[in-house]
């Protein structure tokens, strides 16, 4: 018996249809979860889901063609055709300075530039520093938190294959493992979380029984009080310390006070969602199971409106960490990716493109079928699933394998390509095409803009994009 | 083509750190003092080597600028090991607390520790269970150092616990701030304690292991650590936890920095159980061991399970506190003929094990965690044995290179016939020439560590070879044997263990290394070697030049 913990239908609100409250009613009941739920405008509804694959693709098979057939590694996605943006010819060519950094090739030295540098649109500075620049998740996320009150700004999940200790050429392997960055401060990421008993905590903290609405339990109010003296000792051991060690406890303090917010924060609203049993303690060894109970704990953070944003990286890029048993490999899937354009190993490598096209696949799928309050789920979540590198034997960072998902209320055009770059009508020249590529940072600050941020730049952005279909 | 090493580029990189010829220093003493200090040049998988054989002869050294140690954060077996010392209760991490972060395998460097609301929230929450079940146990000698229902007592638990929480004398202003949460607390005294306690170890005074410095900002500067800083030091490298009351009273006597009582109390607490805690930091930090916990996968290892794991770590710190306790001369790391296995590895050793094992080469624990899939792997083992045993620099393949085997030669070629084969071409050999040779020393183990003398398909086990060096081997016992022959043996044994003790990365310029290049492998006892590190002046001081 495989320890699954998949949500069925019953434990997802049912929405107006299935409603036993008439709207009317509900709307004098709870104006607040009412205004949470419609809201003034789509892009007050508007939630974003940045979902990683690690190791790219084989070629450019990511992407249909107009008047072609289907691509075979694009087979668990078709029934959602309708919902799928293709944006195709981005690039993530990173400003890196590190040694391995190739101008013509668009990468640093590999996948070590890979979640982080996708996420934030920004270069890994020296060897040894943990220092990035803000990715769009918490962009977005932060924006959003504070318009709506939500308890998280973004909800960060990885599997949990920790790539510690793999460290290459000096480059910390924070980077492999960390997508989302809270700004451009030292060591300020969120770090994942990557068991699906924390996720459910963090959605449902607070969310007791016996709670009474409106008011902190006793076991809140006993954390405040003593994060109240955790936070009184700041300023005494600060003045003994160096520059640098006050930089690691404003990272402490930072996150106590992060904490602080959680703990003080009141559950999510009880008419939006419903708390189910918690999940079994699933790990990633099991990596279907726990892909799959991942991606509902996702849906139920979305429709809890916990969260405006998810980053969730759903395997790490690299090598060594994940074997591919979960497509009944016993190669690890970085090894794979290297196919070396033996059709062999390229064919195990669409294997798994399949694999995590259906992990897309499955999270559209239930989207579509929650309503909220008259609209499926999936018209007002965005979600870009995309890989750190195009081709995963050439690790090069140019036409991205980048697919925007739902979202048409939140301003996307969906069912189609837009090329914004040099397409598959390019010359075919990396060293040529990619002058005419536009910056993945361009997508990012579109949907920022679509959020309803006032940023103007982000990462290495030069502009922002139509997000429709051009083809 | 096959195989693709690399772009000329890369190529040039690649051919200078494998064959030694030039050496990139990473943190030697061509970089300035900087904040991050040791903290270029992380690597599980090669840094801080000396690249090839140079350095191995190293007699002289430049003290290392980098001597600035930042604030090291408690592990997580350090918060383990010391709220159960603390508070007198056992202690088990949740399962959901985060696990530690690594730069160079090693868990200790300030620069390795990253910090989030994961981290707070557990340790809150570790904190409240951990303090609730403590003060509810009556008399709790740990805690109750007089009747808390008295006026006066709580202020005096709180001094007393503050000493050894903090690892120092609190501050008036420390013990009226807890004083202040007991006293807006509701509840039983015992209760209110509990909160109190729980502010405490959630404290940054707790959590993070401060040294004084009177010019913090000045890494060049010297300074020789106070006695309770000493002690501090000590008991976190040979204990993995917090100073018992024997070293707290002899710190606050003032007598740890006599040279003579520093050195008995080394000795006194490597007989101490406690001593575990350095022999697990040992296997899992420098041996690379705690990697195993996401290594063999049942798929590929249908007779693996958590029990035999549990006894692969088992058999592995138990060696390793052997070596240190008997101080055991170096060399026996990888040439000792006895072993610590239990029944459950014994079956996978089969029949005459004794003789087949050498020291840690022939422990599962390395086997399993040097293999890959289903099969043992020459490269994952050949690089273990240099990174780890004799510190070389190996860089790691460039992004454009094929890694996979696959495709090479027909599909019943053995391993080694194929990585025969990909070193002909020159690219790969340049690294692979120095990599491979002691994997294929250790072919005649089996993924999980069975000794085995042909494979699956019929063929034999082909077990000798020649290190890049000049020195060739029949097979383990001989491969084992010629490590401990090589000059950069003993050095790195202290280089790979100084990280442990004083939370930065050691590197080839550092004077650790230099101290033990003339020593004997043969000779040089374990704890000998230990007593050493602690009494040098990168484990005696704080910023400068070491």
């Amino acid at each position: 018996m495989s320890p699954r913990w998949l949500l069925d239908r019953r434990s997802f609100l049912i929405g107006a249809a299935g409603s036993v409250i008439a709207l009317p009613l509900l709307e004098a009941m709870f104006p607040t979860e009412k205004a949470l739920a419609q809201g003034p405008s789509a892009a007050d509804k508007a939630r974003f889901v940045f979902l990683f694959f690690p190791n790219g693709s084989v070629g450019s098979e990511m992407s249909p063609r107009p008047n072609t057939p289907w691509p075979s590694i694009l087979s668990p996605l078709e029934e959602h055709r309708a919902e799928l943006l293709f944006v195709e010819g981005l690039h993530n060519r990173q400003n890196s300075s590190w040694k391995w950094y190739d101008p013509k090739l668009g990468t640093g030295s590999g996948h070590e530039v890979g979640a982080c540098c996708y996420a934030t649109c920004a270069r890994i500075p020296e060897p040894g520093q943990t220092r990035l620049s803000i990715s769009i998740d918490q962009l977005i996320g932060q924006e959003l938190r504070t318009k709506r009150g939500t308890r998280l700004a973004s909800l960060v999940i990885a599997d949990g294959k920790n790539a510690s200790g793999i460290a290459q050429g000096g480059v910390n392997a924070a980077f492999h493992s960390l997508m989302s960055w809270k700004s451009d401060k030292l060591n300020d990421y969120e770090a994942p979380l990557t068991r699906p008993q924390l996720v459910f905590e963090q959605i449902f903290a607070g969310f007791e029984p016996t709670s009474v609405p409106g008011q902190l339990s006793a076991l809140q109010l006993r954390k405040k009080s003593i994060l109240d003296a955790v936070k009184e000792q700041e300023a005494a051991m600060k003045s003994r310390l160096g520059t640098a060690d006050r930089a690691r406890l404003d990272q402490y303090f930072s996150n106590v006070r992060e904490v602080e917010t959680k703990v003080g924060a009141l559950p999510p609203p009880t008419l939006l969602c419903t708390k189910p049993a918690a999940p079994a303690d699933v790990t990633s060894k099991n990596f279907p199971d726990f892909t799959r109970t991942m991606l509902d704990l996702v849906v139920l953070a979305l429709q809890c409106q916990v969260t405006p944003c998810v980053s969730y990286q759903l395997s790490r890029g690299n090598g060594g960490v994940q074997n591919a048993t979960y497509v009944g490999l016993s190669e690890d899937q970085h090894g794979i990716s290297h196919h070396g354009n033996n059709p062999v190993q390229q064919d195990k490598l669409r294997q798994i493109n399949t694999w995590f096209n259906g992990q897309l696949a499955y999270l559209i799928g239930k989207l579509k079928t929650i309503d909220e309050l008259g609209a499926p789920l999936s018209k007002n979540v965005v979600t870009v699933f995309g890989s750190e590198v195009a081709d995963g034997d050439k690790h090069n960072g140019f036409d991205l394998p980048i697919v925007v998902a739902g979202g048409q209320n939140a301003g996307i055009t969906s069912g189609g390509i837009a090329d914004v770059g040099f397409g598959k009508a390019g010359s075919g020249s990396i060293e040529t095409d990619h002058e005419r590529a536009a910056p993945l940072a361009n997508l990012f600050l579109s949907l920022a803009q679509l959020a309803g941020s006032p940023a103007t730049s982000f990462g290495n952005s030069t502009g922002t994009l139509e997000l429709k279909p051009n083809v | 083509m096959a195989t693709r090493c690399s772009s000329l580029v890369l190529w040039a990189a690649l051919a200078v750190a494998c064959t030694g010829k030039l050496v990139e220093p990473t943190g030697g003493s061509g970089s300035g003092p900087a904040a991050g200090a040791g903290a270029n040049g992380g690597s599980g998988s090669g840094s801080g080597g000396d690249g090839g054989s140079a350095g191995n002869s190293v007699t002289s050294c430049t003290p290392s600028p980098n001597g600035h140690v930042g604030l090291q954060r408690l592990t997580s077996s350090q918060i383990k090991n010391t709220l159960a010392e603390l508070l007198g209760v056992p202690v088990t991490l949740p399962a959901a607390f985060p696990r530690d972060d690594r730069l160079g395998n090693y868990v200790t460097l300030p620069e390795a520790q990253l910090m989030s609301s994961v981290f707070v929230e557990q340790q809150l929450d570790l904190a409240l269970e951990v303090v609730d079940r403590a003060v509810m146990i009556p008399n709790n000698p740990a805690i109750y150092v007089c009747d808390v229902a008295l006026a006066d007592c709580p202020s005096r638990i709180l001094e007393q616990f503050l000493l050894r929480a903090f690892r120092r004398p609190p501050l008036a202003a420390e013990i009226a701030s807890y004083r202040a949460v007991y006293d807006r607390s509701a509840g039983s005294p015992q209760q209110r304690l509990a909160d109190a306690l729980a502010a405490i170890v959630t404290s940054p005074q707790f959590l993070y292991r401060e040294i004084g410095h009177p010019a913090p900002d000045d890494a060049s500067q010297s300074y020789a650590l106070g006695d309770y800083e000493l002690a501090t030091r000590l008991s976190y490298f040979l204990w993995d936890s917090m100073p018992d009351r024997e070293l707290f009273e002899a710190a606050g006597r003032g007598e740890l920095k006599d040279p003579a009582i520093f050195q008995a109390q080394a000795e006194r607490m490597l007989a101490d159980s406690r001593a575990s805690g350095l022999a697990k930091s040992i296997a899992d930090q420098w041996l690379g061991i705690g990697a195993l916990w996401n290594v063999p996968d049942k798929t590929d290892f249908p007779e693996f399970d958590d029990g035999l794991r549990d006894a692969m770590y088992a058999e592995t710190e138990r060696f390793v506190l052997h070596l240190l306790r008997e101080n055991r001369p170096l060399a026996e790391l990888v040439t000792a003929p006895s072993t610590f296995a239990g029944a459950e590895l014994a079956a996978v050793y089969g029949t005459g094990a004794a003789s087949d094992r050498q020291g840690i080469l022939g422990h599962a624990s390395v086997l399993s965690l040097t293999s890959a899939g289903n099969d043992s792997s020459i490269v994952r083992r050949g690089l273990w044995v240099n990174q780890r045993l004799l510190c070389k620099e190996i860089p790691d393949p460039p992004p454009n290179v094929n890694t996979s085997l696959t495709g090479v030669l027909s599909k019943t070629a053995t391993q080694k016939e194929k990585l025969d084969e990909h070193r002909k071409n020159p690219d790969c050999a340049v690294c692979h020439n120095m990599i491979d040779p002691p994997g294929i020393g250790l072919e005649s183990y089996g993924a999980l560590g069975q000794f085995r003398s042909s494979y699956p398909a019929g063929q034999p086990v082909v077990t000798s070879a020649k290190l890049v060096s000049g020195e060739s081997f029949a097979d383990a016992a001989e491969l084992a044997q010629v490590i401990i022959a090589q000059p950069g043996y003993a050095p790195c044994v202290a280089q790979r263990i100084a990280p442990i003790a004083v939370g930065r990365l050691t590197d080839a310029a550092d004077c650790i290394k230099a101290q033990f290049a003339g020593d004997s492998p043969a000779e040089l006892g374990f704890r000998d070697l230990l007593l050493r590190v602690v009494s040098s002046p990168m484990f005696l001081n704080q910023g400068g030049a070491q």
